[in-house]
């Protein structure tokens, strides 16, 4: 530990000396780990976001499985019920539909919130209750227009309501309905999404005010709510799915119209967050962004191993000079090892403030849909782990070949070559050859950066053009009828 | 202490073949001073450095006491070598980015030495050899004199038995030469043997033994 921290302490102290260098050696790194924690940070935001709900490995969602179609989509209301009376596999089931709200405080003003309307027993189920006041419960009438009542989001009460405290037995018109705010949910609720919070959440009893085709709730056809379940302690999801077979051929038969074809596949509740077709498009999105930036990365530790192996050339009396006083070649490798290794480290804290900056630009990328999207894109404790990971990794790979390189030195002779015999050599590698280095090098990795950047630009806009033309678009018209409340 | 039998070295240049050490046969006893001169290109520095074991390709039997060198690998040659040996250069080779007491302190923990024995074993050497008021200074903040006070320094840290010189006063004004010598003398006076390439008969005087090299042959011993 000793000899290590004199290595460590002398590859802090090396750099100092050629500053060109060490500028280039950090810079190179910076740009190939600010792009990967600015990826990892996204796909983090989309793909590994836990739900902020209580116990969620018991959760799962229910689609509904098209044979005609081969593939996945949300379950009518009525199928919802049915399976809700006849399953015997989990402690609770609910069901939501997004809704465009149009809320009006006391100043009139109209805003449009992109709400759900929900199963009253929706938050029972996530087991998460309100921060502020109480969630729907029993005390609710089901019966429709009965429980006038709303649950506000946390982002919601913060930039409509300032914070207040006050706001819950307050009453707000949406949809021209007076509903009576009952309560706040905690920081980080989404409900069933990790991408987007709602602004607000109303009970199914006001379903026919919120919902644009509330005729929805009774059709088999209208696959538009999303459901999910807590599974009884000791089920799994495999015997779960096996229980739900008999309801689903029950329906089949029941209804060969609608459900023929059809049947009810369960799955985690953490790969459901985001729809199981959009889903698709995003992973294969995020492969290939995060094989550009490895790409990116891997060129800037080829640019930095050649660095260090001019300058290991250059420093190859110093290097037999280290031998020549009872270092062993081991010794020597780990100190080049380590010294790469303190680059890569520079190198990936100052690749956070690449990463930082280019987060920026890649939500300036984003697809229209995901204008209103709340991500977590904070650099935290795992963005942290992530990039001090990758600096190691760069930092072991681009210090390989100069550590390899020192093994094999003709030691006698570079202590024999006298300074003035060295220098020539020094030119060669010298300042004006390091200087075209680095710009080649900067100028490359920014090149690939961009490149990366557009890439992800294109991904997003295909994504999105992909995501939104599931109709075709020729020859309509599309008109937007808001009621205002002035 | 070393005996040398039939050593030989040489480069292949294409066709042709240049020796540069021929037939070498030496016995060297511990405590000696010995001065090996010569004519530039001589073979003089191959035989110290083939000595130190700087160089491995080379044929012949070397023995240093009781190790026969020839027939070791390159890892136990150079854990022999950190046991036995100090080299001192005529470019004096510190660390440039070290420190004076780095550079005393450096050798000792490449024989993984503890931090405070060394610390110890440094601040004795630094008063032996007076430069006590120099530990702070890099090598580039020193005369040359004193740069080559801290490579003996450096050189006898690790109590070594033979101490190898390289040409120790080739850059050095007179004065300071003998005041290198001087201490090359003392040094042979308290045991450790010294084994140095020279071009300076007087110099050379400082030893008991002068072994003249020509064209990689021993001319006289």
């Amino acid at each position: 530990m000793e000899t290590l921290r004199l290595d460590i302490r002398h590859g802090v102290r090396a750099p100092r000396k050629s500053p060109a260098f060490a500028l280039a050696a950090v810079l190179s790194p910076a740009l190939g780990i600010g792009a990967n924690t600015a990826i990892f940070t996204l796909v983090k935001a989309l793909f590994l976001q836990p739900l902020a709900v209580f116990e969620q490995q018991r959760l799962v969602t229910i689609s509904t499985f098209d044979e005609k179609l081969n593939g996945l989509y949300w379950v009518s209301y009525p199928s919802f019920e049915d399976i809700r009376n006849h399953q015997g596999v989990f402690t609770g089931m609910c069901a939501l539909t997004p809704a465009s709200l149009i809320a009006s405080r006391e100043d009139g003003f109209p805003r449009t919130w992109t709400g759900e309307v929900v199963t009253e027993n929706f938050f029972e189920v996530l087991g998460v209750p309100a921060a502020i006041g109480r969630t729907f419960g029993k005390r609710d009438d089901p019966a429709p227009g009965r429980s006038p009542v709303v649950v506000l989001s946390h982002g919601t009460w913060v930039r409509e309501f300032g914070a207040d405290g006050s706001v819950v037995g307050r009453t707000i018109s949406v949809n021209s309905q007076p509903l009576t705010v009952i309560g706040v949910m905690p920081e980080g609720f989404k409900g069933l999404s990790t991408v987007s919070e709602p602004a607000a959440w109303a009970p199914m009893s006001m379903a026919r005010w919120m919902m644009a085709r509330p005729e929805a709730v009774g059709e088999r056809k209208a696959l538009s709510f999303s459901v999910a379940a807590r599974l009884k302690p000791g089920v799994s999801l495999k015997t779960a799915e096996q229980a739900l077979a008999p309801i689903g051929q029950q329906l089949a038969a029941d209804h060969p119209e609608v459900n023929a074809g059809r049947s009810f596949r369960l799955a985690p509740s953490s790969e459901t967050v985001i729809p199981p077709r959009i889903r698709r498009t995003l992973e294969q999105a995020a492969l290939v962004l995060m094989a550009v930036v490895g790409l990116v990365l891997l060129i800037a530790c080829s640019n930095v191993a050649s660095l260090l192996l001019v300058r290991s050339r250059n420093r190859s009396k110093e290097f037999a000079i280290r031998l020549a006083i009872g270092a062993g070649a081991w010794r020597i490798a780990r100190q080049a090892l380590t010294e790469s290794l303190v680059l890569s480290l520079r190198g990936g804290a100052a690749g956070l403030l690449v990463a930082r900056w280019s987060r920026d630009l890649l939500w300036h990328f984003r697809p229209e849909w995901w204008n209103n999207a709340s991500f977590n894109l904070s650099l935290d404790a795992s963005v942290l782990l992530f990039t001090a990971g990758v600096s190691i990794a760069s930092g072991i790979l681009f210090g390989l070949a100069p550590a390899m390189n020192s093994r094999r030195r003709d030691l006698a002779r570079e202590l024999k070559e006298r300074t003035s015999q060295a220098a020539p050599e020094a030119r060669i590698f010298g300042l004006r050859s390091l200087r075209r280095k680095l710009l080649a090098h900067v100028f490359l990795d920014s090149a690939l950066l961009l490149a990366a950047g557009s890439a992800l630009g294109l991904l997003f806009g295909v994504a999105g053009r992909e995501l939104s033309w599931h109709f075709r678009p020729e020859h309509l018209s599309a008109e937007d009828l808001r009621h205002c409340s002035r | 202490m070393i005996r040398l039998v039939n050593v030989e070295k040489f480069y292949d240049n294409g066709p042709t073949r240049t020796w540069v050490l021929r037939r070498i046969n030496a016995e060297i006893k511990d405590g000696e001073f010995i001065s090996i001169m010569g004519p530039s290109g001589a073979g003089k520095s191959t035989l110290l450095h083939l000595l130190g074991m700087h160089d491995t390709s080379w044929s012949g039997e070397y023995h240093l006491m009781d190790h026969p060198i020839h027939k070791l690998k390159k890892k136990d040659r150079s854990e022999i070598y950190k046991r036995y040996f100090g080299f001192v250069f005529q470019s004096y080779h510190l660390l440039d980015s070290l420190t004076v007491y780095e550079n005393l302190d450096i050798p000792l923990s490449y024989r993984n030495v503890k931090k405070s024995e060394r610390d110890s074993i440094v601040c004795d050497a630094l008063d032996r050899f007076n430069i006590v008021g120099k530990k702070d200074l890099y090598p580039n903040q020193l005369s040359g004199g004193q740069q080559q006070l801290v490579a003996i320094a450096r050189a006898m840290i690790a109590a070594p038995k033979i101490i190898l010189a390289d040409e120790p006063t080739g850059n050095l004004h007179s004065s300071q030469g003998k005041e290198i010598m001087e201490m090359f003398k003392k040094l042979n006076d308290e045991g450790t043997t010294i084994i140095q390439v020279t071009h300076s008969e007087v110099n050379a005087a400082y030893g008991r033994r002068i072994i003249k090299i020509e064209d990689g042959w021993i001319a006289t011993d």
